[in-house]
């Protein structure tokens, strides 16, 4: 009895075809000739086999799974659909003040004189060149926009 | 919630003979699990069913299903909040057949999803309630009765799946439940899970160190009831 301690404490690690004396190994050959150890390492082999068949769960229903991912697909999209349609009365006021407010301000802009360069053939000479002011006044092609450049002078 | 279906024998005959699952070993028992050739087989038929054709995506499902109820339980040890991630899992995963990564990486890809899907739920669950009974689990005992190998007392195996669950830190109960219950080989546990093999064996010794001494512990005066 106490020769089996130590082989019990093997058991303990032992790999399953070890415990079923199956493999040819040390251990194995001992739990095929030893009552008590293979007795021991039949209670580890059928209490992993009840797990895993408690493991295992119950059936799955393939088709269900499907239809119900399908109409989680479709529950979807009608919700995207019903949710921009059932926008409550307020939230559309809300937005059309929005888009006013947005036209107002984008209109203008719009509209504002573009401020195009002159290509350089035709770049014109300035107004005024006011040397002991650091200024220098240039004309646009668009006559309501005159360019007044205020610039710092450095030592080169 | 779980979900209803139809008789196990139906899907494992199914899967062994269009996909080569089940290639024996240590996972004869209810013919059930995945094997290494059957996640490789999922990496096909998820190749299979990214085309559109119904009865590959069922076919996926049927397969795949099992394998993620069976991985969120063992992350929450709890049947019924792994029936829900198993669901919310498959479906996400149904829907979103265009984002499915290709073949080889089909298996950590939906372990990944599963697993987070299962943290998720864990995190949400400490702000509920505690977890469940495994009488859900416990109450499958009588429909696989019939086999003196698994005829252990509920209590016992209560007692076990209580250790397996819920006393073993998570990474040792995932390596053992994937090596030691569903067959898979350590290399193959150590690409799914994405850790490195030799951990993955490490693990698996702590496992079935703390695990065997409890089986032995129920069970101490072995010597006497022998002849």
């Amino acid at each position: 009895m106490t020769g089996c301690a130590a082989w019990t404490k093997r058991l303990v690690l032992a790999a399953p075809e070890e415990l079923s004396g199956m493999a040819e190994t040390e251990l194995s050959r001992h739990v095929r000739g030893c009552r008590r150890c293979a007795a021991e390492a039949r209670r580890i082999v059928s209490a992993n086999e009840a797990l895993r068949v408690v493991m295992s769960g119950p059936e799955i229903d393939a088709a269900s799974l499907i239809e119900q991912a399908r109409h989680a697909d479709a529950d979807d999209k009608t919700a995207r659909r019903k949710q921009w349609m059932t926008v409550p009365k307020m939230a559309w006021a809300a937005m059309a003040a929005s888009v006013a407010a947005a036209a107002v301000i984008v209109v203008p802009l719009l509209r504002t004189p573009t401020l195009e360069p002159f290509p350089p053939q035709v770049r014109p000479q300035p107004l005024v060149d006011a040397a002991d002011y650091n200024l220098v006044v240039m004309p646009t092609r668009n006559p309501d926009i005159t360019i007044l450049w205020f610039y710092k002078e450095t030592e080169e | 919630m779980a979900v209803s279906g139809v008789s196990l024998s139906r899907f494992t005959v199914a899967a062994d003979s269009k996909l080569g699952l089940g290639d024996g070993g240590h996972m004869a028992v209810g013919g059930r699990g995945p094997t290494l050739s059957g996640l490789s087989a999922l990496g096909e038929l998820a190749d299979r069913a990214r085309k559109g054709d119904r009865a590959d995506l069922e076919q996926l499902v049927s397969v795949a299903s099992p394998l993620v109820r069976r991985w969120a339980l063992v992350r929450l040890a709890d049947s019924a909040d792994a029936d829900d991630v198993m669901q919310e899992v498959m479906i996400r995963v149904i829907r979103s057949a265009e984002n499915w990564p290709m073949r080889g990486s089909f298996a950590p890809w939906l372990y990944t999803v599963t697993r987070n899907a299962a943290t998720d739920r864990l995190r949400r669950r400490g702000r509920q309630r505690d977890v469940g009974g495994f009488d859900a689990l416990l109450d499958m005992v009588p429909a696989v009765g019939g086999d003196p190998s698994l005829a252990l007392a509920r209590s016992e195996l209560a007692g076990l799946l209580d250790t397996l669950l819920r006393e073993l830190p998570y990474r040792q109960r995932e390596v053992f439940d994937l090596i030691e219950l569903q067959g898979m080989p350590a290399k193959e546990v150590a690409r799914l899970i994405g850790i490195r093999a030799s951990s993955v064996r490490g693990s698996l010794l702590k496992a079935r160190r703390n695990l065997r001494r409890r089986i032995l512990a129920t069970w101490p005066d072995v010597g006497e009831d022998l002849p």
